[in-house]
């Protein structure tokens, strides 16, 4: 089968394996019929084919086989899944749910950050800077208007004002020595108002002539564009949301009022001048006091005053010179130092009442919370405004009209002030002084005009020019004498 | 095959008992051992089952079953190179010094004077199988037990065609003379062949 070299001898293998077509296989059958040596070496590869057909065929063992199927069953199951198409919501489900989560935690965050913004330092820092700016303006666009107050009081010559820190503590002292002597309905309220700042200048401007405790002008020493720097935060940032809660300024300016006497008074009030503009900013601009009342807590910042009168521009000019002069002469007087002699001139438990009330806004304001204080001022308001009515009630205009401007500078709101402004309304022009009344009837005719009160109040003035118009018809007539002998 | 990659268990028994024999007998006629042997088998079965979700039709089945089967016979002979292990025709070690191979053919279970007959003949079939180089038994098994041919061997052993046949002639003329030594003479085979044949 070696030596042999046949052209059919490489066909033999797959003839004898049958692997070659028909027509090739018969050629070969064909040849090896006729080729000994063709033929011999098939039969050897039959013989050999023959003999290790032999072998039996073993059976394959059953070892392994159970387990063999259960893992192919498994993975017959894992095919079938793997085989399903995903659907296409399936396919993108969790993609869209993560996308969407975070989303979700990112508006979430944005809006932490935003809130984060608004804590008390930075919402109190702005929104005290935009209430100064506004205020600032409010004085150069404000009319001169009269103070309330200031037709109470007599009018202090415009030195008085300029040297009233020169004299600061001597009129401490002289309302030490006189604080008896203010006998009226007002001094016991003003004793205790004095702490507070927010009366301290009826008392001052007391008829007696004497000269003006303010405790706005000591204390002007601060960075802030406002008058007063004082080292009691939080009892000043009250007074700052009382300002801003208190009444525009009235409009037309009482000609005898003069500078000095708006600054005393002003300062006595705790007021500003905002005016209308404050009242319609009274949201934003409270709010912002109270945020800068918690901050005051951690910083003993310097803090403002309102000015001392609603009457802002009529104010700002003294104001300013007294300042200067302040500055120049005297060390500026801490206010809460001012403030306690001026408070024991006037009732002797200021003093003790100022500390108590400054613990209470420490308790309440040294974490931030500026709604219990809020509450608190509130509550202070309400209790004002009752004592005004009782006063009312009692005939006592003078104590009606304290108590109103007591609850108006304590932040009365709403109902409360409308009724706060119709005590002052009513209170000053039953005391005869319709400058002062004319400043808080309008106020109570601009902020309320739908209300009942007001619509009195326009009858009541319609009556009252009426009868206003009535003498001087009269004293015309006086000029006529042959009228005036037929009158007689 | 299809059908077990598409979910159906069912399909795989029936691949089981189509093609576990053949694949048995192939992997211990190869390996010569079998406690080997059914490793091998069992080994070669789960990798049906783990590579069948990515079996392609791209060829025979069975190309693929004998293709994974000599590549683990051909890793079990390397490893088996390392360590001493018995042959079929090493002494079990009991009394009638009967071979292993004569076991095998024993436990197959066959009538007695075929039995006698296999006992004379089959290790001497063995003998000879066993003597020819790995690449022309592997030829020859396949070829010759599990009737593949020599296209589809090329495939399984990743040679060409030529090569295939040349190793099976080659195998062939191995055999002959191998059991021309042992004794085993044409005369015996032809006899073997008639009476197989009867």
């Amino acid at each position: 089968m070696k030596t042999a070299v046949h052209q059919y001898e490489d066909k033999l293998l797959e003839f004898a394996y049958g692997e070659l077509p028909a027509h090739e296989a018969s050629a070969v059958d064909a040849h090896v019929r006729g080729c000994a040596r063709c033929s011999q070496a098939l039969d050897e590869i039959r013989s050999v084919r023959s003999a290790m057909a032999q072998l039996p065929t073993e059976l394959a063992p059953d070892a392994g086989l159970e387990s063999l199927l259960a893992f192919a069953e498994v993975a017959a199951k894992r095919n079938a899944e793997a085989g399903k198409p995903v659907p296409f919501w399936k396919k993108y489900l969790t993609p869209l749910v993560l996308v969407a989560t975070m989303v979700t935690v990112g508006v979430v965050a944005t809006q932490a950050n935003k809130e984060v913004d608004l804590s008390p330092a930075a919402a109190a820092s702005d929104k005290t800077a935009s209430e100064y700016s506004r205020r600032d303006e409010a004085k150069k666009e404000a009319a001169p208007a009269p103070d309330p107050v200031a037709a109470v009081t007599p009018t202090p010559p415009p030195q008085a004002a300029q040297n009233a820190v020169v004299n600061q503590k001597a009129v401490d002292f002289k309302g030490n020595a006189q604080g008896g002597e203010n006998d009226d309905s007002l001094s016991g309220l003003l004793g205790t108002q004095g702490k507070r700042g927010n009366l301290g200048g009826l008392d001052t401007a007391s008829p007696r002539g004497g000269l003006p405790v303010t405790k706005s002008v000591p204390v002007e020493k601060k960075p802030m564009p406002k008058p007063q720097a004082v080292t009691e935060p939080r009892v000043m940032a009250e007074e700052k949301e009382s300002l801003a809660k208190s009444p525009p300024p009235p409009p037309a300016q009482t000609p005898g009022a003069g500078p000095a006497q708006d600054k005393d008074v002003a300062s006595g009030y705790g007021l500003s001048g905002g005016g209308g503009r404050l009242v319609d900013d009274y949201g934003n601009s409270s709010r912002a006091v109270r945020l800068q009342d918690a901050e005051g807590a951690a910083t003993p910042s310097t803090e403002t005053v309102a000015p001392p009168s609603p009457a802002p521009a009529a104010t700002t000019a003294p104001l300013e010179a007294a300042k200067r002069e302040a500055k120049a002469d005297d060390a500026p007087v801490q206010k809460k130092k001012s403030m306690s002699v001026s408070g024991g001139s006037m009732g002797g438990t200021t003093a003790a009442a100022e500390d108590e009330f400054a613990d209470s806004l420490d308790r309440v304001g040294a974490d931030g919370d500026a709604k219990l204080a809020e509450r608190q001022r509130a509550a202070s308001a309400s209790t004002s405004l009752e004592n005004a009515r009782t006063a009312a009630n009692k005939g006592d205009r003078k104590g009606e009209v304290a108590y109103a401007t007591e609850a108006i500078n304590r932040g009365a709101t709403g109902s409360a002030r409308l009724e706060a402004l119709t005590h002052l309304c009513n209170g000053y022009e039953a005391l005869g002084q319709y400058a002062a009344a004319d400043g808080w009837c309008d106020a109570l005719l601009r902020e309320f005009p739908n209300t009942s009160a007001a619509q009195n109040l326009a009858q009541r003035r319609a009556n009252t020019q009426q009868y206003r118009a009535a003498p001087t018809k009269a004293s015309k007539s006086k000029v006529q004498p042959a009228d005036a002998a037929k009158a007689q | 095959m299809l059908a077990f990659k598409t979910g159906d268990a069912k399909a795989f028994s029936t691949l089981i008992s189509r093609h576990r024999g053949p694949v048995y007998n192939f992997i211990l006629r190869y390996v010569g051992h079998r406690q080997r042997a059914e490793d091998v088998l069992q080994e070669t079965w789960l990798k049906v089952v783990r590579g069948s979700g990515q079996w392609q039709p791209t060829a025979k089945f069975t190309t693929w079953v004998y293709t994974i089967a000599r590549n683990l016979c051909v890793d079990s002979a390397r490893k088996e190179s390392f360590r001493q292990a018995d042959s079929l025709d090493a002494p079990v070690g009991g009394d009638d010094g009967r071979t292993r191979g004569e076991l095998v053919t024993d436990e197959a279970g066959q009538v007695p004077d075929r039995a006698a007959h296999n006992v004379r003949l089959r290790p001497l079939l063995e003998k000879a199988l066993s003597a020819l180089p790995d690449e022309q038994r592997e030829v020859f098994l396949l070829r010759e037990y599990q009737g593949i041919g020599f296209k589809e061997i090329a495939e399984v052993t990743g040679v060409n065609e030529n090569t295939v046949k040349s190793r099976m002639r080659y195998a062939l003329e191995g055999l002959r003379k191998r059991l021309g030594d042992l004794g085993v003479d044409g005369e015996l085979m032809v006899e073997e062949g008639v009476a197989s044949s009867s």
